[in-house]
């Protein structure tokens, strides 16, 4: 009977270490590969999910962007408006002089008779105008009406002269 | 242990360490690559969220001021500060006026004023002039002024009366100002009209306008011939 001959090498006895650390790797391994395949698929998912997201924003981009096309001369007319009315408030702002002629208009509309006006001057905020009075009662009438009127911010009272012919002549600065 | 044994040891665990080290490399760099492109479409996203927004917002602006940029008050706006010397439209203002007042107009002069600083981009015109008339007529010309567009400033008004009539030193401001020649960027936000622009619309809105104004729709310019160029199809018998 011949003897069986085993040519194949013959595999070396795994020691308790080596199969200990052959487990300890093989579940490392599961455990990396349970990872990999709880994160490839919700990695995969999330970014498909937000490349759609981002495809439909992108889109309402679009849209968006040919709304504000549409609307360019609307635009270009709330620039030109802004730019306008901002002026516009400066140049209102610095209209002093009109509003005091105003108040100037008022005064010599309202004067009593007795008194008349001789000449008016207006210059950026101030206005000056000098009346004449026939009478110190006309006069003090007159001067008393306009100081119980709060509608003025300061009255000055100058250069007061009385002339036998013509009466009182004086000048006053309404601010 | 000998060496032998050892090399041995590592050759039965060479295999699983091989899987090992292969399945952590692939979850190591899908891991980044995930985690970098999700992180770089929710960079994405947001900056569109961001941009959609302003856009949005400048969509409904541009819808709602719609009506205000073309109503009336808007219009007297572009007229009350042109954007060229509007000299001849107040002084057709003032003609109006005076022939409404009757007064008579004795002197006219015009100055450019110089712009009070390099960066502002108001314009100033001075327009002196003396009239005569009644004094009630001179204040209540002087009055109107104020309500008239191109909007003018009054500078100066020096009025004599002399009984039955007054005469009247008057110097106006006018103003004009380049249109601006810029839109602002896409990304950033366009605000509508405050309430106090609106106020200030709402104030000029009644101001008396002139009978022409400046047109800012665009015009083709066809320029003009050279009348100096000798024209092969005129023929001066005919022309007689």
């Amino acid at each position: 009977m011949p003897e069986k001959i085993n040519l194949l090498p013959k595999e070396p006895k795994k020691t308790k270490e080596v199969e200990k650390t052959t487990r300890l790797i093989g579940n490392a391994t599961y455990f990396i590969a349970i990872i990999l395949t709880i994160i490839g698929p919700l990695g995969g998912l999330t970014v498909y999910k937000f490349t759609r997201d981002l495809t439909k924003l992108k889109v309402e981009n679009e849209t968006l962007r040919s709304s504000i096309a549409n609307l360019e001369s609307t635009e270009q007319g709330l620039v030109l408006l802004k730019d306008r009315v901002g002026k516009i408030q400066t140049i209102l702002g610095s209209r002093q002089s009109i509003e005091i002629h105003a108040k100037q208009a008022e005064i010599i509309e309202a004067l009593p008779d007795g008194l008349a006006l001789d000449q008016t001057e207006l210059k950026s905020d101030v206005s000056r105008f000098s009346l004449l009075a026939i009478s110190s009662k006309a006069l003090a009438g007159f001067l008393k009406d306009i100081s119980s009127n709060n509608h003025y911010v300061s009255l000055i009272l100058s250069d007061l002269s009385f002339n036998p012919y013509l009466g009182f002549t004086f000048n006053l600065q309404v601010f | 242990m000998d060496k032998k044994n050892i090399f041995s040891q590592f050759n039965q665990i060479r295999n699983p360490l091989l899987l090992l080290v292969g399945t952590f490399l692939i979850t190591a760099f899908a891991t980044f690559y995930l985690y970098g492109r999700i992180m770089f479409l929710r960079r994405e996203i947001k900056s569109t969220q961001d941009q959609n927004k302003i856009f949005s917002d400048r969509v409904s602006t541009l819808q709602i001021i719609r009506p205000d940029i073309e109503s009336n008050a808007a219009k007297t706006a572009l007229i009350s500060l042109p954007s060229q010397n509007p000299s001849l439209l107040v002084i057709s203002q003032m003609n109006t006026l005076l022939d409404e007042y009757s007064l008579n107009l004795t002197r006219l002069d015009l100055n450019l004023l110089t712009n009070p600083s390099p960066e502002e981009t108001l314009f100033e015109v001075s327009i002196s002039f003396n009239v005569d008339g009644s004094y009630q007529n001179i204040s209540d010309f002087i009055t109107k002024l104020g309500y008239i567009t191109p909007l003018v400033n009054l500078r100066q008004a020096d009025i004599s009366n002399t009984g039955e009539s007054a005469e009247a030193i008057i110097e106006l401001s006018s103003f004009w100002s380049p249109f601006p020649t810029q839109l602002p960027p896409l990304t950033t936000s366009l605000t509508g009209l405050t309430d106090e622009e609106k106020e200030i619309l709402k104030s000029i809105s009644n101001f008396i306008n002139p009978t022409f104004d400046e047109s800012l729709s665009p015009r083709r310019y066809d320029p003009r011939a050279n009348p100096f160029s000798p024209d092969d199809d005129f023929d001066p018998e005919e022309a007689l």
